[in-house]
């Protein structure tokens, strides 16, 4: 859940859309003739190639070490899939003479998801942490049903419940992303 | 209909405060990033393509070296296929446009940045990114217009830039419903403060008989 996957999810795609593009770009040149009719009647793998292969000691190795990393990457980008970048604790300060306070993540996390909680309309708020323990980060999933108004919703979470957040912190600033959902949203139509 | 008792008054969203959150601000940009498709769908068939190429390539070709072939991929026949065919063959063309194609998917789900399946909200402060769910978008905007006297029933369907109310009303008022309807929609879009700006377009219904 978390943007740094996103920047890695679009570099690669980037990197292997060119290099799949880039090959089958070049297997369309060379069979639409552009590089000649006598180079497009040649079969794919030419004795050229061939011969090329068996006169070359590291060929074979580097084709092998080329496919190993193409591998590596590939797996640790499915891996970066599934990663979460939850933290488990806030450190609360640190200096030399008290030493470091840490607030596990779970009770921060419970503090804020009550404080959303008390806006009326709210359904439920799931909260959680992330980024580092000294700089952490939030991502609010709010539900809130057909009572609510999405506008003081809005600002009491703004004014109320993220401002107690940064003060108990002790934040300048705690970077939130907040998604609020209606439930019951179709109620209001069969309802009335 | 008591949807919004406790909602502030219109006055309070100022135009220094609109002026202030403008498109280019930090906290749009902030707003704007944080909602984005993160392309996960797409990254996956990528990487599994990926992993699979590799590995096998990798096995292939070691325990070719090492002299006792896998043989995961019948080797032997692909490579007298491609030894007995030319560039022009069908075959290879399509696997090459394949190639493209899939090429150009992963370029372009890269590339473009992708829109978010929910409405991302104006903020002032660049640390809190609000989003609403499209829904809920509607439902506010509905209810807006069911505030107009003798409208009713009124339905939002949400484009790009563009919100379209169809609202039923009684066929003598109109011109007047929809007016009010749309400035009772519009006022509330200035409240909500959504990233884009959206359009209002009144559709009214009249019931028939």
């Amino acid at each position: 859940m978390d943007r740094h996957a996103a920047r890695l999810n679009r570099v690669l795609l980037v990197l292997t859309g060119l290099l799949l593009a880039a090959a089958g770009g070049a297997g369309l040149a060379l069979g639409l003739r552009a590089f000649g009719s006598a180079r497009a009647h040649q079969p794919v793998l030419s004795g050229q190639t061939r011969h090329f292969a068996t006169a070359h000691g590291w060929y074979w190795p580097v084709v092998a070490a080329l496919a190993v990393l193409l591998a590596i990457i590939g797996i640790a980008w499915l891996l970066a899939q599934g990663r979460s970048d939850r933290i488990g604790g806030v450190v609360l300060d640190e200096d030399e003479h008290t030493g470091r306070t840490i607030v596990p993540a779970g009770t921060v996390a419970t503090a804020l998801q009550d404080d959303i909680e008390r806006v009326p309309g709210v359904h439920a708020a799931r909260v959680r942490l992330s980024g580092k323990p000294s700089a952490p980060a939030v991502r609010v999933n709010v539900a809130y049903d057909r009572r609510a108004d999405l506008l003081e919703l809005r600002d009491r979470i703004r004014d109320s419940a993220f401002a107690r957040l940064r003060h108990t912190l002790e934040l300048e600033r705690v970077p939130a992303v907040v998604r609020l959902r209606l439930v019951t949203g179709d109620e209001r139509r069969t309802v009335e | 209909m008591t949807t919004h008792a406790g909602r502030w008054p219109a006055s309070r969203t100022s135009a220094s405060a609109q002026a202030s959150a403008g498109k280019g601000t930090a906290a749009a940009r902030a707003a704007r990033s944080a909602f984005r498709p993160r392309r996960i769908v797409t990254s996956l068939v990528a990487a599994v393509l990926l992993t699979a190429a590799g590995t096998i390539t990798a096995i292939e070709v070691v325990s070719g070296v090492a002299g006792h072939p896998a043989r995961l991929v019948p080797y032997t026949r692909v490579a007298d296929w491609m030894r007995h065919t030319s560039w022009t063959h069908w075959g290879v063309l399509a696997i090459s446009a394949g190639l493209v194609l899939v090429g150009l998917w992963f370029l372009l789900a890269g590339l473009i940045p992708g829109r978010p399946r929910v409405v991302p909200l104006r903020g002032d402060d660049r640390d809190l990114a609000m989003a609403v769910t499209r829904g809920g978008f509607r439902n506010a905007l509905a209810a807006a217009a069911e505030d107009v006297q003798d409208a009713s029933r009124a339905q939002v369907t949400l484009r790009r830039h563009r919100v379209k109310v169809y609202v039923h009303c009684p066929a003598h008022a109109v011109d007047a419903v929809s007016e009010q309807v749309r400035r009772s929609v519009a006022g509330r879009l200035e409240e909500i403060r959504p990233l884009a700006r959206y359009k209002v377009v009144v559709k009214p219904l009249t019931r028939k008989g």
